[in-house]
């Protein structure tokens, strides 16, 4: 057995170590801080700033966050966005691609093209939504669902993916009598679940962050998703010295000023609901990092 | 010797191999006709027929009469659009946000996944990555929130410089700081993302050129150059070409996010432009006009890159 010539650490390895353990901290410092001072004391915390760690702390930002039901309504409606978007979008993608990996279907070309050709042409922002309004989406939590149902990405994901799969347990299940549906459902799923959930969790994470459509399609409070939230919060305040009349930003500031804390109160509740957001994100994050990075090297071979 | 009754024999049997295998059911069964039917029309309903809503730009619409009785008006909207006295401020914002984050942010990842990928600690090298990925999965949203609380007026940039006597500055409503917070917040944001798929392209290089570099007497930096870097040229072309289409059609969510009208004479973009003007304004023939004219410019940008590509040597993608 050949034994490893021990190579020594170089200048170059002792470089890249700080400039990569630079990298960790900038990413995650944000975060910390952003925490730290949600956590500390409001009245203290309107005089002084958090650099790592408050002096005083105090939990009862958090307190009043548990009690805005606008924040938890938005993350749920997130959540149901994303969940039935991510079925509707898994499923008709997938459905979608099957036919196109069997060399003998006869709209495969023609589609194969059909779907490349929106990537390349689009027709912007205005005529989608009048579009949307004409089929009366326009309000409607649908709006968030159907039309993202078709992904060429995912599509050319799973079309590849299906493709490796080898034709012979198809022709034996033909042969055995099977229909293509059948195929599918009993022999696809199965053998290709990685790529299914590597998609789901695109379209699950890609539904959850989308900002753009529900700013366009949705003008009810009730229906509005975490993300548009945040930004009625968070942003629509570019002056932190003026106080907004938006509702949802407006009414909770009120509430909150009213109960004393000053602008401490406010940034640590800003800063509270940022972290609250970020929370189920994170929580999920290190079970789900694996899949996506999957996805994108299984994307690279084909690209 | 073959006899002619074998040589019959074994014709016959191989034409009814050729049979069953052509008569073998489902290349057109209808369950495939209908696998296809819901994407099929999902698509033709939500990406092809707003292109028929692409001739209110060369309209004066209006609801009432819909898309085909309202008047045809040609090019008007677009000179219009030309001759208004924000269409410099729009190309040159979106010309200069999109093309300065372009290039910018086109290296860190790149730089990121060679300096992982000299590294030979497991552990803080997967430690690090999974790290670099966070920030990617964060919505914009909260990006942006924290870069609001992160340089206003109570964020801990301004604390510092209160602390070195510098007095606070108002980062995100200040013209000049626009670029560099979004470019910034961009790097940011995808560095970590960027460099999974350099990443992939990297980890198959075969180490036995790396030895007989090594072997040559090649130092670290001479390996990178020979070795690391040439390997990555292609994926590096595709990449460039992919992203060219996002110079002129910048991010819309990210800049509508970031600006405001103090901001407006950098930030303005066509999209964010587009917006204002159709969807909070109604004017929808004008503003779909703007975005035709947005959407070219992105196809242009395309297949100008994929030119240039291929005069380099390199595989374009059209």
């Amino acid at each position: 057995m050949r034994r490893k010539k021990l190579k020594s650490i170089t200048p170059f390895d002792y470089t890249t170590i700080f400039l990569l353990c630079l990298l960790g901290f900038f990413t995650l410092y944000p975060f910390w801080w952003i925490f730290a001072t949600s956590i500390a004391e409001p009245v203290w915390l309107s005089t002084h700033s958090v650099s790592f760690f408050p002096s005083k702390t105090s939990f009862v930002a958090y307190s009043y966050i548990l009690g805005e039901s606008k924040l938890w309504n938005s993350m749920l409606n997130s959540f149901i966005y994303a969940f039935f978007s991510t079925i509707v979008t898994t499923l008709t993608c997938s459905l979608f691609a099957y036919p196109l990996t069997l060399p003998g279907f006869k709209l495969r070309k023609f589609l194969n093209i059909f779907i490349l050709i929106p990537i390349f042409v689009s027709a912007g922002m205005i005529p989608v939504y009048l579009n949307m309004l004409n089929l009366g989406l326009v309000g409607s939590r649908l709006s968030l669902i159907i039309p993202s149902a078709m992904s060429t990405t995912y599509i050319i994901l799973f079309r590849t993916n299906f493709k490796s799969l080898g034709g012979d347990l198809r022709e034996a299940a033909l042969i055995d009598g099977a229909n293509e549906l059948q195929i599918f459902f009993k022999i696809i799923i199965p053998v290709a679940k990685v790529m299914f959930l590597i998609i789901a969790m695109y379209a699950f994470v890609g539904s959850w962050n989308s900002f753009m459509p529900p700013l366009l399609y949705l003008n009810d409070d009730r229906k509005m998703p975490l993300a548009i939230y945040l930004r009625d919060l968070l942003i629509s305040q570019t002056m932190d010295t003026q106080e907004l009349t938006l509702s949802t930003g407006g009414e909770f500031y009120r509430t909150i000023a009213s109960k004393g804390g000053g602008i401490g109160m406010r940034l640590a509740i800003k800063n509270g609901v940022i972290i609250v957001s970020s929370l189920p994100i994170i929580m999920i994050y290190p079970f789900i990092q694996r899949y996506f990075v999957q996805g994108v090297m299984v994307g690279s071979v084909k690209g | 010797m073959i006899s002619e009754g074998d040589k019959m024999t074994s014709l016959i049997s191989r034409k009814k191999e050729n049979k069953v295998k052509l008569k073998l059911p489902g290349q057109n069964s209808i369950w495939l006709y209908l696998m296809i039917l819901p994407g099929l029309i999902a698509m033709l309903i939500f990406s092809y027929k707003p292109l028929y809503g692409l001739i209110i730009a060369f309209k004066d619409f209006n609801i009432l009469d819909g898309y085909l009785n309202s008047p045809w008006v040609g090019f008007k909207h677009f000179k219009n659009l030309f001759n208004s006295d924000q269409f410099a401020r729009l190309m040159r914002n979106t010309f200069v946000i999109g093309f300065s984050s372009y290039i910018i942010t086109f290296f860190p990842p790149i730089i990121l996944a060679i300096l992982l990928h000299e590294l030979r600690f497991n552990k803080f090298k997967r430690t690090i990555q999974t790290i670099s990925y966070l920030p990617y999965f964060i919505p914009m949203v909260v990006v942006v929130g924290i870069m609001y609380q992160f340089f206003g007026s109570f964020g801990i940039v301004n604390d510092i410089r209160n602390l070195l006597g510098l007095p606070s500055i108002s980062f995100l409503s200040e013209k000049s700081y626009f670029l560099p917070l979004y470019i910034g917040s961009s790097i940011w944001k995808g560095i970590g993302w960027g460099s999974i798929i350099y990443m992939g392209t990297l980890t198959n290089i075969d180490p036995q050129l790396y030895e007989a570099a090594m072997i040559d007497g090649a130092t670290r930096f001479q390996r990178i150059r020979h070795v690391t870097i040439p390997t990555l040229i292609p994926i590096m072309t595709t990449i460039f070409i992919l992203d060219a289409g996002g110079i002129m059609s910048v991010g819309f969510e990210k800049v509508y996010l970031m600006y405001s009208p103090a901001t407006y004479e950098v930030a303005d973009v066509l999209s964010t432009y587009v917006y204002r003007l159709g969807i909070e304004s109604g004017d929808y023939s004008y503003s779909a006009a703007v975005g035709l004219f947005n959407n070219l410019l992105s196809t242009s940008m395309v297949l100008i890159c994929n030119f240039i590509a291929k005069r380099l040597g390199q595989d374009g993608i059209v």
